[in-house]
């Protein structure tokens, strides 16, 4: 019988997978508008709002799920994570909150044209911060720059900036937003009408290039400076194997791209996400924050765990379908 | 129409009551306020922030509201009391 914590911790895994992989993806999105240039800059642009917009909001859903889990489930994480990283944590807020209301603002704009333009300025920058704040927050609570007090709990004062403003989060922040961009230029491959495929094609190509190119160096920096993560990710008995697979699967979800098979490109690209977080899960395994906090000790009463999942259980009976056909409707592919 | 903010200008009375109410108590009768408190410095910041943040979001939605309201009226035979 598997503790209940990890249990709820594989739940959380699997929802900051389905975030990256959905709502990475609508921040991605933001950030081609910027890219949106050239003759059909404005088609792209075009496209790019039609097809986040029936779902950018729904997506949150799995942010939302992680949030309120950590919080139900794992109070002194929550707590630690929230007072050692409220700077990073502010600034996503910021950035979820901005890129929302300039979304809808720019949307209902009604020919107000100052505030339409802020609001597209607005959404652009939001879009490009948020995903880079997530990643700074994984990167220092992955690399054990969140420090507790081992016997307490109690989260020890380290300021305002030395837990998370160092080049290895900083690095897991740029590696998250070349993520998201490239899982956005993947979708939209699908998504957008046949004379923008090749615009995103290429794109998706660049970036998709850029993600191997900024893990390399981070997963050395996490060897270096954040060996609490490093080691377990680079010197387990699974690392190789693991590795091995991820860069199967990035290469072969470039290959899907660069020969234009872009259903297989797409699930080819989830995979990668998946397989990236995954390997952040393994690697911190059993630590909700490493070194110092196991995931049993941070873990509430076994009643709220065993309510938590069941209520979850349930939940999905109604949330699983809903996404399904909310994905259904508004991604079929032409 | 005057009246509109009444309902929620009693909602946000209520609430205040009951949060004012219930001090010095977080969690009635188990956790005191001054122990919940973050042990994060420089409160103000974020405070000024978060209230700057939504006067700005507040401002954006009064300015496009009117225009949704102005865009939506019967043509000027209404005329009358507008806001």
């Amino acid at each position: 019988m598997p503790e209940l914590a990890h249990v709820v911790a594989a739940v959380v895994l699997v929802a900051m997978i389905a975030y990256v992989a959905t709502g990475g993806a609508d921040f991605g999105s933001g950030i081609w508008e910027l890219f949106a240039r050239g003759p059909r800059g404005a088609l792209q642009v075009r496209a790019l709002r039609g097809a986040i917009a029936p779902i950018w909001e729904a997506n949150h859903v799995w942010l939302i799920l992680v949030v309120v889990l950590l919080f139900v489930c794992f109070p002194t994480a929550f707590a630690a994570i929230m007072v050692a990283l409220h700077v990073p944590v502010t600034i996503l807020l910021f950035g979820i909150v901005l890129r929302g209301a300039a979304f809808v603002f720019q949307a209902y704009a009604e020919g107000d044209h100052a505030i339409e333009r802020h609001a597209v300025r607005m959404f652009r920058i939001a879009s490009t911060i948020t995903p880079m704040a997530l990643g700074v927050v994984a990167g220092a609570v992955a690399g054990g720059y969140v420090r507790v007090d081992a016997a307490t709990g109690a989260v020890l004062d380290l300021g305002a900036a030395r837990p998370w403003l160092a080049a290895f989060p900083l690095a897991v922040g740029l590696l998250t937003l070349a993520l998201c961009a490239w899982l956005a230029a993947v979708y939209m491959t699908l998504a957008a009408p046949a004379e923008l495929r090749e615009d995103f094609r290429r794109r998706a190509l660049l970036v998709g290039l850029a993600v191997g190119v900024i893990a390399l160096p981070t997963a050395w920096l996490a060897r270096r400076e954040a060996p609490v993560l490093g080691e377990p990710l680079l010197g387990s008995w699974w690392s190789l194997p693991f590795h091995a697979l991820t860069g199967v699967v990035a290469i072969g979800a470039l290959a899907a791209v660069f020969t234009r098979r872009y259903g297989a490109a797409r699930w080819l690209a989830i995979a990668q996400t998946a397989l990236i977080l995954g390997g952040w899960g393994a690697a911190q395994f059993p630590h909700v924050i490493a070194p110092d906090l196991e995931l049993v000790r941070a873990a509430a009463p076994r009643v709220v765990l065993a309510t938590t999942l069941a209520v979850l259980t349930v939940g999905s009976l109604l949330l699983v379908p809903a996404f399904f056909w909310l994905y259904r409707v508004f991604r079929a592919p032409r | 129409v005057l009246c509109t903010p009444l309902g929620f200008v009693a909602i946000e009375a209520g609430w205040v009551v009951t949060e004012v109410g219930r001090q010095p108590w977080i969690v009635q009768g188990v956790l005191y306020t001054r122990d919940a408190v973050t042990p994060v410095r420089d409160l103000v910041v974020p405070l000024i922030a978060f209230t700057l943040l939504y006067l700005l979001l507040a401002a954006v939605t009064w300015r496009l509201l009117r225009k949704h309201v102005f865009a939506t009226l019967p043509a000027p035979a209404a005329g009358g009391s507008d806001a």
